[in-house]
């Protein structure tokens, strides 16, 4: 399932119409990139830390808040606890307008928060944006890695 | 046997008489003691004078009987008829000078020298009687001589008797004399110490007194400082009289607060809980609601794209029906939330510059809408104190909805400005528009209200209710006067209106 650009992405989503929608999206904005899901935050964690040897970290995560099992806030305190995904790039993408909810993500080390909007139109841009900005950026940082290429 | 009334219960009337009476009680003791004394004093007066007229009734009983005898004498010895006068008018005037003498006299002793006296007075008489008499016809048995000796030692013993009865009488004098000067001395002493027993106890009665008053007046003011202060109050209770009573009100008052504030608590308890719910259910709206019209309009929009060739013009109508409903239900749900967030946002006053944020918001409404000339006149120099981020909001939906709605006119012009209305600043914002039937006035701020339909002014029927919703979260008030075609204004105020009514 990986591309050749070696590029992929995680999408922490329960709700499979969200999940339609948001595969709908990445192919109307032509990001051909390996998608992954997960379907609750539990399986989240798995897939990132529970990983063995070799497999590679997604390029970036799109998580949700509202999710089954473990929430979206905790897998994100998780992730940051860790020392091989405290730099994962990490995009809350949520349903909720609530300002606690932003200060939280963004106080849990969000590297962005985006609220989902009820216009697929406007969903469709919002994908590019996000999703499209992290996956143009040439390397994944990881811990120790000060190569830029 | 009734039990003694306790201090404490006794009330403060009784205590004030008792202050009073406590000297008074000595005093009055003291003032019979003068009394008595003075009585005594007063005694020694009245019988002096019976003792002086005693003691000259005495010389004069005396001196008569040493006239009678002096008569009788001479006229023994010269016949001479002026000496036997003199004898008889000394004679007569002896009885009266005895009685005189038995009136004043008084005491066992004083009488028997007085029978003694009478005894000897009445030889004397007889012997004198013998003398007068025996003149003219010559007593043989008695000679004259004898008779003459005998007088003369009769008068010597009576002479011993009223000397002896004299010196007792002023001895008698001399004891009174005494007795008066000592009692009153007994008097002054009586007087003086009375006065210093009286002082002393008036003293200690109002210290004792005034000391506890003082005592349980300054515990009242501890009480009444807990009381403002919502503290339990000082324990043990003040007895049972007027400065008790007010005690016990403190307490009833003290208790009654306590329970309010207590059902105050309860009730801000439940308020918090009530608005912890609503800020849950209005989460859940934003989270819950949203997600399915994402997957109507995205299904939708994949149903136009996807499947456009195998649709009819109706059913490619139909599907843009139901995403612009979907749309527009969004909007609604994100209106509804931003109204509720108005509610529980917290209000912060701070000066306002409003021809400044007019002139901004003018900016910004006219960016949203088809450039078209609107002669917009804002009234230089108005400011207020009121949320800056609410005051913006409110006047951008007045603002906007005068944009709206004065599409139509020929010339379309908004006015901005404020009038005093006493203390009070009255806002308005005034268009030429539309306007509307004042008959709908009272619908006109209810959420999802709409005088207008959709088709000729699009807008989600909640803008008025947000700004009601600012106005009265700043104390103010909000109304609207308009006519159809007429053009409409909005008035309101963002403070409270002053407490003597509208």
């Amino acid at each position: 399932m990986t591309d050749s650009s070696g590029k992929s992405l995680l999408l922490v989503e329960d709700n499979t119409d969200d999940l339609e929608l948001a595969l709908r999206a990445f192919k109307l904005n032509n990001l051909p990139h390996d998608v992954q899901i997960a379907r609750d935050g539990s399986e989240a964690l798995d897939r990132l830390l529970g990983r063995t040897g070799s497999a590679p970290l997604p390029t970036v995560v799109l998580l949700d808040l509202n999710l089954p099992k473990v929430d979206g806030l905790t897998v994100l305190k998780r992730l940051r606890a860790d020392a091989r995904t405290a730099l994962l790039p990490v995009v809350i993408l949520t349903s909720s307008s609530e300002q606690v909810d932003l200060v939280a993500s963004y106080r849990n080390g969000a590297n962005s928060f985006v609220r989902k909007p009820v216009s697929f139109g406007d969903f469709v841009v919002t994908m590019r944006r996000i999703a499209g900005y992290w996956l143009s950026l040439n390397q994944t940082p990881e811990p120790g890695d000060t190569s830029t290429n | 046997m009734l039990p003694p009334p306790r201090w404490s219960t006794l009330s403060l009337r009784s205590k004030g008489l008792f202050v009073v009476a406590l000297p008074v009680l000595p005093l009055a003791i003291f003032w019979s003691l003068t009394a008595v004394a003075l009585a005594r004093r007063e005694a020694p007066p009245n019988t002096a004078g019976p003792n002086m007229a005693v003691q000259s009734a005495l010389a004069r009983v005396f001196s008569v009987l040493l006239d009678a005898d002096a008569g009788a004498r001479d006229y023994l010895l010269t016949d001479n008829a002026d000496a036997l006068t003199r004898y008889e008018q000394a004679v007569a005037r002896l009885p009266r000078e005895m009685a005189a003498l038995d009136e004043g006299l008084s005491g066992a002793h004083m009488r028997a020298l007085h029978n003694e006296l009478r005894t000897a007075v009445d030889d004397e008489l007889a012997i004198l009687d013998r003398i007068a008499r025996g003149h003219s016809p010559p007593t043989p048995w008695i000679p004259e001589r004898v008779a003459l000796d005998r007088s003369a030692a009769n008068l010597s013993h009576i002479r011993g008797l009223t000397t002896v009865m004299q010196e007792r009488l002023v001895g008698v004098a001399a004891i009174r004399a005494f007795q008066t000067e000592v009692a009153g001395s007994v008097l002054v002493w009586i007087l003086l110490i009375g006065s210093l027993v009286c002082t002393g106890a008036g003293f200690a009665a109002a210290i004792v007194v005034a000391g506890g008053l003082s005592r349980r007046i300054s515990i009242l003011a501890r009480n009444a400082d807990r009381l403002a202060r919502g503290e339990a109050l000082h324990a043990p209770p003040l007895g049972e009289d007027e400065i008790g009573q007010l005690d016990r009100r403190f307490r009833e008052a003290s208790r009654l607060l306590r329970s309010r504030e207590a059902e105050l608590r309860a009730r801000t308890a439940e308020l918090e809980a009530t608005n912890r719910e609503l800020e849950a259910f209005s989460y859940s709206v934003s989270h819950d609601l949203r997600a399915p019209l994402r997957a109507i309009d995205g299904f939708t929009e994949l149903l136009e794209s996807e499947y456009q060739r195998t649709l009819d013009d109706a059913g490619r109508d139909a599907l843009g029906r139901v995403r612009r409903a979907a749309q527009r239900m969004g909007t609604l749900i994100d209106e509804l939330l931003n109204l509720s967030r108005l509610t529980r946002a917290d209000l912060t006053r701070e000066p306002i510059d409003l021809t400044e944020t007019v002139a901004s918001i003018i900016d910004d409404v006219s960016r949203h809408h088809p450039p078209r000339p609107i002669e917009v006149r804002i009234e230089p120099g108005l400011s207020v104190e009121a949320d800056p981020h609410l005051v913006r909001i409110a006047l951008h939906n007045l603002i906007d909805n005068a944009w709206k709605y004065t599409a139509r006119s020929a010339r379309p012009r908004i006015e901005i400005g404020a009038s005093p209305n006493g203390t009070t600043k009255v806002f308005h914002v005034r268009d030429n528009g539309v306007g509307f039937d004042m008959q709908y006035a009272g619908k006109l701020f209810g959420a999802f209200q709409r005088l207008h339909t959709e088709r000729d002014f699009e807008g989600s029927g909640i803008g008025l209710a947000i700004v009601q919703r600012i106005v009265n979260r700043h104390g103010g008030r909000i109304w609207a006067e308009s006519a159809i075609d007429a053009g409409a204004a909005f008035h309101f105020t963002l403070e409270p209106a002053p407490p003597e009514g509208p």
